[in-house]
């Protein structure tokens, strides 16, 4: 009598198909990087729009061509002369004009030669200072 | 004499059809990624502490300026802003731009060294009746607080 013997079936293992297809997914997972756009926002007033502001209420910053700033918070009170190393003071000396009056409004004047990463830094150092109410003068 | 046979049964999941779908779901991310790619001129951005992201990118302008005066909206090169030709086409782009999408938020992607004649210019169009975009983010680098 002849007696066949069974052959098992010939197959791929596929079993770590999954792992590979895994270290494929993360790999993609960790490399790819999303550019997520950061800015310092604000809203520029409409053209044609005044708005009467009482003195009292607004504080100027003039930046000059060098980077420095003028910092003259209303009333005729002293003004304080920042250079461009000292311009981090903005952000103390915002916080102590909000202490006084909370509505306080403060105008950003920059000079046409002026920088613009001076004009940033002294945005950034009144929203550091908690200013919400910011005015550019052109 | 009984003998009773014991019925062997597998018990596992079958996991043949792991793969497909993990290949399904990364050929999802790969689809559903979108690369927004433009012809941007080199800049070297300031840095600030308190940026805010950008919250929807399909409402963002991006507008770049260099510190040589030039800038860029839509892969249209402007030389100069202050002649009268040039800042009427940035206008009537920018507002056909708004008009489409009037949630635009424009981010200024300007270099440090950037003058601010220009970035004045450049607000001024931008508030102008004929366009009236007054959402401006302007695009910095993060830094750690002082």
């Amino acid at each position: 009598m002849i007696k066949f013997k069974r052959r098992p079936p010939v197959e791929i293992n596929s079993s770590s198909m999954a792992d590979i297809a895994f270290l494929l997914l993360i790999f993609f997972l960790v490399t790819t990087t999303i550019s997520m756009d950061e800015g310092i926002n604000i809203v520029l007033p409409a053209g044609e729009s005044t708005t009467k502001v009482r003195d009292r209420d607004l504080t100027k910053i003039i930046v000059d061509n060098d980077g420095g700033a003028i910092f003259q918070p209303p009333g005729g009170a002293a003004k304080t002369l920042l250079n461009a190393n000292e311009l981090h003071r903005i952000k103390s000396l915002t916080e102590g004009q909000l202490i006084q009056n909370k509505q306080m409004i403060f105008s950003v004047e920059v000079t046409n030669k002026s920088e613009y990463s001076n004009y940033v830094k002294v945005l950034d150092y009144l929203k550091q200072g908690n200013a919400k109410k910011i005015a550019i003068v052109n | 004499m009984l003998f009773e046979r014991k019925v062997h049964t597998t018990k596992e999941i079958s996991t043949s059809s792991l793969p497909d779908i993990i290949f399904l779901l990364l050929v999802f991310f790969m689809v559903v990624t979108v690369m927004k790619t433009f012809d941007a001129p080199q800049i070297d951005m300031p840095y600030a502490t308190k940026v805010e992201k950008l919250e929807n990118r399909r409402n963002t302008t991006f507008i770049w300026a260099t510190k040589d005066g030039f800038t860029v909206l839509d892969d249209i090169q402007f030389p100069d802003l202050n002649t009268g030709e040039n800042a009427a086409l940035f206008q009537k782009k920018m507002a056909y731009k708004k008009q489409q999408n009037p949630q635009t938020i424009v981010s200024l992607k300007a270099d440090s060294q950037t003058k601010m004649e220009l970035i004045s210019n450049i607000h001024s169009l931008l508030k102008d009746d004929k366009v009236q975009a007054y959402k401006v983010s302007y695009s910095a680098l993060r830094k750690s607080s002082e």
